[in-house]
C-alpha cells in the first residue's frame, strides 16, 4: 500500500505565504461563529455534501492520499487543535498543517520508512451528523459532521478517534475544494496517538 | 520487600529486562525515584497569578501546585483529608479554595483547612488544623522549573541538578531578558512500554538515521538534505555534536555544533515561515528580524533531568510513568515573553513538526522494545556501545563525561545513577 513512488505527482508548494495574522484571525472567528453561512434544509445540498465527505473517507481509507490531497486547495489548513478554545498562534496544535507540510505528511507516508506505519494500518472514517451550511451567495459552503475513525494494525490495539469536524468548502475550476478541515478531537487528553491522516 | 541482586540487573555494559518489565520494580521506582529523588512539576510561568494552580503527579500522586495569595508555591496532596477524594479535577485555572465535592469540605489554596460542613458531630475538641491538605516540606525551582521531593535526606536542588544546572541556564538565557513561558495546551503522547525506554532514546544520536528515516527522507525529497536532522546522515560520530554524561542520571545530546551558522535558515519547511518572514523584514529591518528568526528553532538540545524532565528544542517533555507498561509523554510548547508575536506563532508551529514526523516513529520503537522484552527467558539489553573505549570512564573534575552522538554513555550513566538510588533506603513523608 505505502508505495516508494507515489503513483500521481502532485502540485509540489515551496512556500508559505498565506498563513498570515489574518488567516488566523478568521479562522477562530470561523471556529465560533457561523458568519454568512445558513443551515441549509435543501435535500439535494445535503445529499451533496454527504457524499462529498464519503468520497473524502473513501480516498483515506483505501490508500489513496495524493488523490485526497487533491481536494484541497493551494491555499488549505488541516488542522486537529489540543483543545476546543486554543489559539493556534499561541497554542501548539496536535496538527497544524498548511499545504506544503500537508504535502510532506503524505510523502513521509510513501517513503517506506514510516515505521509506525508497519504492518499497515487499514483506517476506517464512519461519517455522521451531516450538515450542509451554505453561504448567501452559495460560494462557499461548510460541512459539519461527526467521525469516528478507527485504525488497526495486527497484533496492535485498535486506536480510536472521536471527532468534529468542520468542512470549509471553496470552488476551484468549477470544483469544490477544502480550504479547512477543522478537526476537534473528544479524546485526547490522555493522550494519543498521532492519526495518520483524520 | 523483595530484595533485588543490583549487581546482577544493572552492569557496567548491559542492563536486565527485569529492571523494565518486572511490576514490583515499578512500585520501588515510585517510591526511591518519583518522590525519592527531586522530580519535576511544573514551570513558574504556568502559575501566572496569585491563586494560580495546576494539577500534576508526582509519580502516581496526584498534587494540586499553587500559588497562594503572598505568591508562596505550594504542592499539596490533591486528596481530601476526609475521605480521600479527588479534590481538584481541572488541569489549571485561579482559585484561592478548595471544595471537596463529597461532603463538602473546602481548604485554601496553602492546604489549611478553612471549613468542615455541619461540624456539631465532631463535637467540642475539633481541631480543624490537625486536618489541614497533606503538603510536600522540600518543593524548589531553578530558573523556573519547579521540582519537589519526599526525601528530607536529599541534598538541595541545586546540589542534586549539579552542572546539568548550567544546561538549564543555556535554555533559559538564550534569549537574555526574555522569559520562557510555558503554554498549557499540550501535545499527549502515550506509548505502551516502560518508562525508561523513553530515557534510553533521550540522549540517543544512534537511531536517528534508522528510525526516523522516514523524517530523514521525507526531508531529504524536499530540500536535497539540508534541513531538519539530515545532517545526522553522514556519520554522527564524525559530525561535531556530542552528548554528556553529568552525575545523578542527567544527560544531554548538542545538535546544535553541527547545524551550521543560522538555525532559522534549517528550520524545517513550517506554516507561515515566508508570510512572518516577509512581514518581520517589513517592519523591523533585514538584520533585526532575522535575529528574532533565530529565536524560532530550538536550540539543537536535548537536555534530561533525571527522572522526568527532558528538554527537548524549545519544549518541554515530562514523562508520566502511568505503570510499569504504559507511560505519557507530554510535550508543552514554550513561548517567549516580550517578543513579536510573530516569533512565537512560528515556535508553535515548529513545535508541532517533531511529534507528527518523528516522535511518532520513537514511539513506534518504545512498543517494538516493550515486545521484544517480553522474552523472559532472553535477559539482556546491551549498552556497551563506546564502553570499550579506553577512556571510557575517564571524567572531568565535574564529573562530566563527554562523547561523540553515538556513544551509550549517557545511557549507561542514567542506569548508574537509577541503580544507586533504587538501592537506598528512602523514608518519603508529605507533612
Amino acid at each position: 500500500m505505502f508505495r516508494l513512488h507515489s503513483p500521481k505527482k502532485y502540485k509540489s508548494s515551496h512556500d508559505s505565504h498565506y498563513v498570515t495574522d489574518a488567516f488566523y484571525q478568521e479562522l477562530i472567528e470561523r471556529r465560533t461563529q457561523a458568519g454568512d453561512f445558513q443551515l441549509s434544509s435543501d435535500a439535494s445540498l445535503c445529499a451533496e455534501c454527504e457524499r462529498f465527505l464519503f468520497y473524502e473517507a473513501r480516498l483515506i481509507d483505501t490508500g489513496r492520499f495524493e488523490e485526497w490531497l487533491d481536494l484541497f486547495t493551494e491555499n488549505c489548513v488541516y488542522w486537529i487543535p489540543s483543545s476546543q478554545e486554543a489559539d493556534p498562534r499561541t497554542s501548539v496544535s496536535i496538527t497544524f498543517d498548511d499545504r506544503r507540510r500537508l504535502e510532506d505528511r503524505i510523502a513521509r507516508l510513501r517513503t517506506g520508512f514510516a515505521h509506525n506505519q508497519k504492518p499497515h494500518r487499514t483506517i476506517s472514517h464512519f461519517v455522521s451528523n451531516v450538515e450542509a451550511w451554505e453561504s448567501e451567495d452559495a460560494s462557499s459552503r461548510r460541512i459539519l459532521s461527526n467521525q469516528m475513525i478507527y485504525e488497526s494494525r495486527p497484533a496492535r490495539p485498535l486506536v480510536h478517534y472521536i471527532a468534529r469536524t468542520d468542512h470549509q468548502l471553496e470552488k476551484v475550476d468549477g470544483e469544490w475544494r477544502i480550504a479547512v478541515k477543522h478537526t476537534l478531537l473528544n479524546n485526547t487528553f490522555d493522550g494519543i496517538e498521532t492519526p495518520t491522516l483524520l | 520487600m523483595t530484595v533485588h541482586d543490583w549487581d546482577h540487573l544493572i552492569q557496567k555494559d548491559r542492563v536486565h529486562r527485569r529492571v523494565y518489565a518486572d511490576p514490583s520494580l515499578f512500585e520501588l521506582e515510585m517510591a526511591n525515584l518519583f518522590g525519592g529523588v527531586w522530580t519535576y512539576l511544573c514551570h513558574e510561568s504556568e502559575l501566572p497569578a496569585v491563586n494560580s494552580f495546576k494539577t500534576v503527579k508526582l509519580g502516581l500522586r496526584p498534587l494540586i501546585v499553587t500559588k497562594d495569595r503572598n505568591g508562596k508555591i505550594h504542592a499539596l496532596a490533591n486528596r481530601c483529608s476526609h475521605r480521600g477524594a479527588l479534590l481538584c479535577r481541572e488541569q489549571s485555572g485561579v482559585k484561592s479554595r478548595f471544595s471537596c465535592p463529597y461532603h463538602g469540605w473546602t481548604f485554601a489554596n496553602d492546604g489549611a483547612t478553612i471549613g468542615v460542613t455541619f461540624p456539631q458531630l465532631y463535637g467540642d475538641t475539633f481541631d480543624k488544623a490537625h486536618y489541614n491538605l497533606a503538603k510536600i516540606a522540600r518543593v524548589e525551582s531553578y530558573r523556573g522549573f519547579i521540582f519537589a521531593t519526599l526525601n528530607a535526606a536529599m541534598p538541595s536542588l541545586r546540589e542534586y541538578l549539579g552542572v546539568a544546572a548550567e544546561y538549564i541556564d543555556m535554555f533559559v538565557d538564550r534569549a537574555p531578558g526574555k522569559q520562557i513561558i510555558v503554554q498549557s495546551g499540550a501535545y499527549r503522547g502515550r506509548y505502551h512500554g516502560n518508562w525508561k525506554l523513553a530515557w534510553d532514546n533521550a540522549a540517543d544520536g544512534y537511531h536517528v538515521s534508522f528510525a526516523h528515516r522516514s523524517l530523514v527522507e521525507m526531508t531529504r525529497r524536499r530540500d536535497g538534505g539540508d534541513k531538519g536532522a539530515s545532517y545526522m546522515g553522514k556519520g554522527p560520530d564524525e559530525s561535531p555534536m556530542y552528548c554528556k554524561q553529568f552525575p545523578n542520571g542527567h544527560t544531554f545530546l548538542h545538535h546544535r555544533p553541527g547545524m551550521g551558522p543560522s538555525l532559522w535558515q534549517r528550520v524545517r519547511p513550517t506554516p507561515g515561515a515566508e508570510a512572518c518572514q516577509e512581514s518581520m523584514m517589513a517592519d523591523l529591518g533585514k538584520a533585526e528580524a532575522a535575529e528574532m528568526l533565530e529565536l524560532v528553532p530550538g536550540f539543537g538540545m536535548n537536555l534530561n533531568i533525571f527522572p522526568n524532565l527532558m528538554i527537548i528544542a524549545n519544549q518541554i517533555q515530562v514523562v508520566e510513568p502511568l505503570s510499569f507498561d504504559q507511560t505519557q509523554l507530554t510535550w508543552y510548547a514554550t513561548t517567549l515573553k516580550g517578543v513579536d508575536a510573530r516569533v512565537n506563532t512560528l515556535r508553535m508551529r515548529v513545535a508541532e513538526d517533531f511529534p507528527n514526523f518523528g516522535e511518532v516513529d520513537d514511539l513506534e520503537m518504545f512498543e517494538l522494545c516493550w515486545e521484544g522484552l517480553q522474552i523472559s527467558e532472553v535477559e539482556w539489553i546491551n549498552t556497551n556501545r563506546g564502553a570499550l573505549r579506553p577512556d571510557a570512564e575517564v571524567r572531568d573534575a565535574d564529573g562530566v563525561r563527554t562523547v561523540t552522538a553515538t556513544d551509550e554513555a549517557p545511557l549507561r550513566g542514567y542506569l548508574q545513577a537509577y541503580k544507586a538510588h533504587m538501592q537506598k533506603d528512602v523514608s518519603l513523608a508529605f507533612t
